[in-house]
């Protein structure tokens, strides 16, 4: 009965409509990594693992070299051989589960931001994990909680999602520290996906991805916030109790409603211009919009750009 | 409006803005209570909540007591404009808990009020019944106030009281009097009484059941009385204006007809100042045609202590137009005392003012006091003035219409003047304190002072005399130049004689009066309100006369002897003399001769009297006061106000005093129409329900303050409601940063 109800829990987190969507697209590095030779991830290792996928008739342009002379011999016509492309990409997940990321607004109260993070990182390990590329994982709060290595074993996606699944949020959150651990850990340069709300001080931020970033690494940064975080929509008089130990406030909402969203908004921007400056993307994801129009839209721009 | 603070505006209903103001609170209380009442909510992105506060904290602070401010405000206005013009709708007094409302009854029960045309029923029968019905009707928390509008009548229920069948059976009861009209004084007790309770009851109304005639605003039909009598429909105006700032509303129904027509005797009175044994008595009278049309010839027909004494005929008599006439009766009365006379015409719609009486004194003859300063001097051979007058006013042994008594100066201290009528001064030298004070009182009680200059007439000591007895002072005497003596100028003459002799002279009926010369006369300079009778032809005034109290006096330019002027040895001196008598004696009987709603306050000598017997076995009960002033003691009797009209007898039988309506004021019963109506009472002309077939409740308007101010603060505080809406809008408005816009997308 447990088995059956964790069953249930994991699909939660995967879509089968995001997993259509972005299925076909692949999670591409900005940077070359370890010198990736054939495909999208080009491999430094020549033939290493290479799979056959499936014939196609010869047309004029392609390599000779190609041409699957046994079947010439049996048919007496010219067809290429084509192979499955497979990378080495290393894909690491760095997932915050601190308090704040425990947050579910109004629309949905049971769909936390953690939640929708965990999506993200199902999503973009499950894709990963089926173009063959190596996925890790890393739960931070204050400090890294787990840290799993990468891996491209198929099991690996169940480990990933189970052990985002127990990792429960009350710490407050210090990101720097933790991607510049990150930063120390990861042996091959890698692509790191950073899913966080990054509710905290953007110079120990900017710190921890310019350290990443010195490493080689490749970031991504996946900003979780809720719907209410984005429009703070209350009306009637509220105490805000905050989530990271910070103190509480009694406050008309409508009065105060313009002045919070400058502060966010000024906040993301200076978070935006200092990942822009260090070529990494940044990008918002709003707990309301579903995972099959955020991500998709994403992966697809990014690719566009890459290409 | 403008610039006045709101402390000070009068509101209809002030309990409602007391508790409207109470409501004040109300935003206050929300906003202590919100402080309180909150819900918890964990969240997550507290840093930026912090600093958005920590930034915005006293502008924060500032826009909710600003809000706060705006709120209580808007209340504040909402309260006053609701207040101020609704003057108490049944629901919404309801609504508060109070819907007693106070109607006040302004009821027209006057004289006219009883006209009563062929076949038709009376504005006051009507009113009456339209009362009655309504009285019915009338549920708890109904008070009811009657006032009497008509003259001189009682209250009939000055205080109110609750809506009962008592109230019904005392309105089904009244009858119209017999008083003339008062709108002002009515008016004046209904706003004085809707002053008094408006704090009691949720709401009063007056309500003004009249005929709206011409009389009511003192004009004659067709005619607008914002021009011809002014000063009635400003006092009108206050009265209603007094009303309405005393928080009631004021509703006028006009019970109105408008084709009435009336023919009413105005005056009847003597023509001469008294009435003399054997003599025949001339009247003078006015009739008043208060129609539309012209009345045919009208037979008048008169008898005198109840017997006939003959008819008159008169001719066509114009419509709003009236008619003086004299009439001489040739029935002497032979016995001296009281008498009564009646004048009647043919009834009409309004009979009371058909028919009209007089009392009048029959004397032997007018008692003169001649004072002569100069008695005659035989060295010269002449006559002294006093001597004409008196061969003038007794030309005969016996029969005569005056009674002179000579005296000299000296004697006129101890002289009884309050047994004359008239005292004559001839070229006498001033008299002393106390002989001025004599002759002021005797003066004031109705008598008559006459001055005659002469040759030892000391003009600058008769000038300088305190007090202001004298109607001018003398200058100093001018001779007229030989062979050119002066002559009356009757052409100049703002004659005020209107003796048939003058007006005979002035017409050009030759009466000799142009052959008096004048060879010596002192000029007269007339005080102000004096009149000046005769001029010289070189203009000097030679006759002036003014009033003092009751009485007059009048100063003689030249001497009543040949020294002077030749005037006595001419034939119309006789006239001239008889006719200035009679213009000067004031008329006798005015204290008997009442109109209804007046007092009877009479000095009597002798006798007197606890009651009078009135018409329709009436009586009329006297109050006696010592009177210590004036010549001898006196008792003086005084009544209530009189309520009909008759002839009032003492115990004895003798006629007493005679009581007539006012008609000359309220006979014109002619309808001015709503229109004039509205304007004379100054209110809108919805206000004035013209021939109502019921006495609905209808919601009146506020003239004045109400309307105005009402709306003026509903806008005021509507507006303050909107801006409020906007300022808390723009406090709390929401921009997305153009940063973020495309990301919540």
């Amino acid at each position: 009965m447990s088995t059956e109800t964790e069953k249930t829990d994991f699909r939660k987190y995967l879509e089968p409509r995001v997993l259509a969507k972005i299925g076909a697209l692949d999670i591409r590095a900005r940077l070359i990594v370890e010198g990736l030779i054939n495909g999208m991830h080009r491999s430094p290792y020549k033939g290493f693992s290479i799979e056959f996928a499936q014939h196609r008739p010869y047309s004029s342009g392609d390599d000779i070299k190609y041409i699957d002379w046994k079947v010439f011999g049996r048919t007496d016509r010219h067809y290429i051989k084509q192979y499955e492309e497979e990378t080495n990409l290393q894909l690491m997940l760095v997932v915050d589960a601190s308090a704040s990321m425990e947050y579910s607004g109004k629309t949905d109260p049971v769909w936390r931001k953690y939640d929708h993070a965990i999506s993200v990182a199902a999503s973009m390990a499950y894709v990963a994990l089926q173009q063959r590329d190596s996925v890790g994982l890393a739960v931070y709060d204050s400090q890294i909680r787990r840290i799993i290595r990468p891996s491209n074993n198929p099991r690996q996606w169940r480990v990933i999602i189970e052990e985002l699944s127990a990792a429960s949020g009350a710490q407050k959150t210090d990101t720097g520290m933790v991607l510049e651990q990150i930063a120390e850990e990861l042996k091959h340069r890698s692509l790191v996906i950073l899913i966080s709300d990054l509710f905290e001080d953007p110079a120990r931020l900017i710190k921890g991805v310019r350290h990443l970033r010195y490493r080689r690494h490749d970031l991504i940064c996946l900003q979780i916030l809720d719907h209410d975080e984005l429009v703070f929509p209350f009306n009637q008089t509220t105490m805000f109790k905050g989530m990271e130990e910070l103190a509480e406030l009694v406050v008309e909402p409508q009065a105060l409603r313009e002045a919070y969203l400058n502060e966010l908004a000024a906040h993301n921007t200076l978070l935006r211009e200092a990942c822009h400056q260090l070529r990494v993307d940044c990008v918002q994801v709003d707990t309301s919009v579903p995972l099959d129009v955020s991500l998709p839209n994403f992966l697809a721009s990014r690719a566009a750009r890459l290409s | 409006m403008q610039g006045l603070p709101l402390a000070v505006i009068p509101f209809v209903t002030p309990w409602l803005f007391a508790a409207g103001a109470a409501c004040v609170s109300i935003p206050i209380v929300i906003h202590l209570l919100n402080r309180r009442r909150f819900r918890q909510r964990p969240w997550a992105a507290m840093q930026f909540l912090m600093a958005a506060w920590r930034r915005n904290v006293r502008r924060l602070k500032l826009q909710r007591l600003l809000l706060l401010l705006l709120r209580c405000l808007a209340l504040l206005l909402l309260a006053a404009a609701i207040a101020q013009f609704i003057p108490g709708s049944a629901g919404l007094q309801a609504l508060m808990g109070n819907s007693s409302r106070l109607t006040i009854i302004v009821w027209n029960n006057a004289y006219p009020m009883g006209y009563l045309p062929h076949g038709g029923e009376s504005p006051f029968a009507k009113s009456r019944r339209l009362l009655k019905q309504w009285s019915q009707g009338l549920s708890g928390g109904e008070w009811v106030a009657l006032i009497s509008a008509a003259r001189g009548t009682p209250t009939l229920l000055a205080k109110p009281v609750p809506a009962s069948s008592a109230v019904t059976q005392i309105i089904a009861g009244q009858k119209v009097t017999q008083g003339g009209l008062n709108i002002p004084v009515a008016l004046a007790r209904a706003a004085s009484l809707a002053a008094k309770w408006h704090h009691r009851v949720g709401s009063v109304r007056v309500w003004f059941l009249t005929d709206d005639t011409a009389s009511d605003f003192g004009c004659s039909a067709g005619s607008d009385p914002l021009m011809q009598a002014p000063q009635a429909v400003t006092q009108i105006r206050r009265a209603v204006r007094a009303i309405l700032h005393a928080g009631a509303t004021f509703r006028v129904f006009d019970l109105g007809r408008p084709h009435a027509a009336n023919l009413a005797i105005t005056h009847l009175r003597l023509a001469g100042p008294e009435a003399l044994i054997g003599h025949n008595i001339h009247l003078r009278m006015t009739l008043l045609n208060a129609g539309s049309q012209p009345q045919p010839p009208i037979r008048i027909g008169f008898t005198i202590d109840g017997v006939s004494a003959g008819t008159q005929s008169v001719g066509t008599l114009s419509p709003q137009k009236s008619m003086t006439i004299s009439t001489l009766l040739s029935n002497p009365i032979q016995t001296p005392g009281l008498h009564s006379i009646v004048a009647h015409i043919q009834p009409d719609a309004l009979p009371i003012d058909d028919t009209r009486r007089h009392l009048f004194d029959v004397a032997s003859a007018i008692p003169v006091l001649l004072v002569d300063g100069r008695p005659g001097d035989p060295a010269e051979g002449v006559l002294s003035s006093t001597a004409w007058l008196q061969a003038a006013l007794a030309p005969a042994a016996r029969g005569n219409q005056y009674a002179p008594h000579v005296i000299e100066m000296p004697q006129l201290l101890e002289e009884n003047l309050s047994h004359f009528s008239v005292v004559v001064l001839s070229d006498v030298a001033p008299p002393g304190a106390r002989g001025i004070k004599r002759l002021e009182a005797f003066v004031r009680r109705g008598g008559t002072l006459l001055v005659y200059p002469g040759r030892q007439f000391d003009a600058a000591a008769w000038s300088h005399l305190p007090g202001s007895l004298l109607p001018a002072r003398f200058g100093v005497a001018i001779a007229s130049p030989a062979g050119k003596p002066a002559t009356l100028d009757l052409q100049r003459t703002i004659n005020a004689i209107t003796e048939p002799f003058i007006l005979a002279q002035r017409e050009g009926i030759h009466t000799g009066i142009f052959h008096i010369t004048i060879r010596k006369h002192i000029p007269l300079f007339p005080a102000p309100h004096s009149v000046t009778w005769l001029r010289l032809t070189g203009g000097d005034p030679l006759l002036v006369a003014g009033n003092f109290g009751r009485g007059k006096v009048a100063l003689w330019g030249t001497s009543c002897d040949t020294q002077w002027t030749d005037m006595p040895a001419q034939p119309s001196f006789l006239p001239l003399v008889y006719e200035l008598f009679q213009s000067l004696l004031p008329a006798r009987g005015a204290d008997r001769n009442l109109v209804v709603g007046r007092r009877l306050s009479l000095a009597v000598r002798g006798r007197a009297f606890s009651s009078l017997r009135g018409p329709d076995r009436t009586v009329l009960e006297l109050r006696q006061r010592l009177v210590p002033r004036g010549e001898g003691r006196r008792i003086r009797l005084v009544s209530r106000p009189i309520q009909g009209v008759g002839i009032y007898r003492s115990a004895d039988g003798l006629p007493f005093a005679a009581a007539n309506v006012s008609a000359s004021r309220d006979s014109n019963v002619a309808h001015v129409g709503p229109k004039m109506a509205a304007v004379c009472y100054k209110i809108p002309l919805r206000d004035i329900d013209f021939q109502p077939g019921s006495l609905a409740a209808r919601v009146t308007s506020q003239a004045g303050m109400g309307g105005t101010a009402g709306w003026s603060l509903l806008f005021m505080a509507l507006a303050m409601l909107i801006g409020e809406a906007l300022a808390a809008r723009a406090f709390s408005r929401y921009h997305l940063a153009p940063a973020d816009k495309g990301a919540a997308a």
